[in-house]
């Protein structure tokens, strides 16, 4: 079994962070994040 | 999925599925997807709202949403916290998105890779010495 740094030592680059996901994920909860229209 | 339902401020109840392609490889889905767990309650009549945490090719969410169908809920919507528009195969709309990303192969956040690295706390691309040994 890995431990985490094992896994951090498999990740290439870092190309979401933790504090940008937050701010995103609240974006979406909160309906203000932009939208796609649904395809006719 | 519990971050963002604590930012949904509606009345709501989730339900989860789990889901497995086979037919592919451990990195490429094949679209044929096999139901391990189906929903536990009946969603006619339902605004549903169907979370995904990634969208590549769009073959299993394809087969997802025509499943749901058949289950006569009022409305289906979409959000993914990451799309990958570079691997789509079909056309599906997506109502909510949280980022694109390039094509690579990520983890972390929840992704995993042989059910490892979901615990990450951010989205990486894994290095192919990870997945190709």
């Amino acid at each position: 079994m890995k431990h985490s740094q094992d896994l951090n030592e498999d990740v290439a680059d870092v190309l979401l962070s933790e504090d940008q996901i937050r701010a995103k994920v609240t974006e979406l909860g909160s309906g203000s994040a932009p939208t796609m229209p649904a395809a006719s | 999925m519990a971050d963002l339902m604590r930012q949904i401020d509606l009345p709501l109840r989730i339900d989860l599925m789990e889901v497995s392609s086979y037919g592919g490889t451990a990195t490429e889905s094949s679209g044929l997807v096999r139901i391990l767990k189906d929903l536990s309650a009946p969603i006619d009549d339902r605004d549903v709202l169907l979370v995904e945490d990634i969208i590549d090719t769009g073959l299993t969410l394809n087969y997802l949403i025509r499943y749901l169908r058949g289950k006569n809920p009022r409305s289906i919507k979409v959000c993914s916290l990451l799309d990958k528009p570079a691997r789509r195969l079909v056309e599906i709309p997506i109502d909510y998105v949280g980022f694109e990303i390039p094509d690579a192969f990520v983890v972390g956040y929840g992704l995993d890779f042989g059910e490892v690295y979901r615990n990450l706390r951010f989205v990486g691309v894994l290095r192919p010495e990870a997945y190709e040994s």
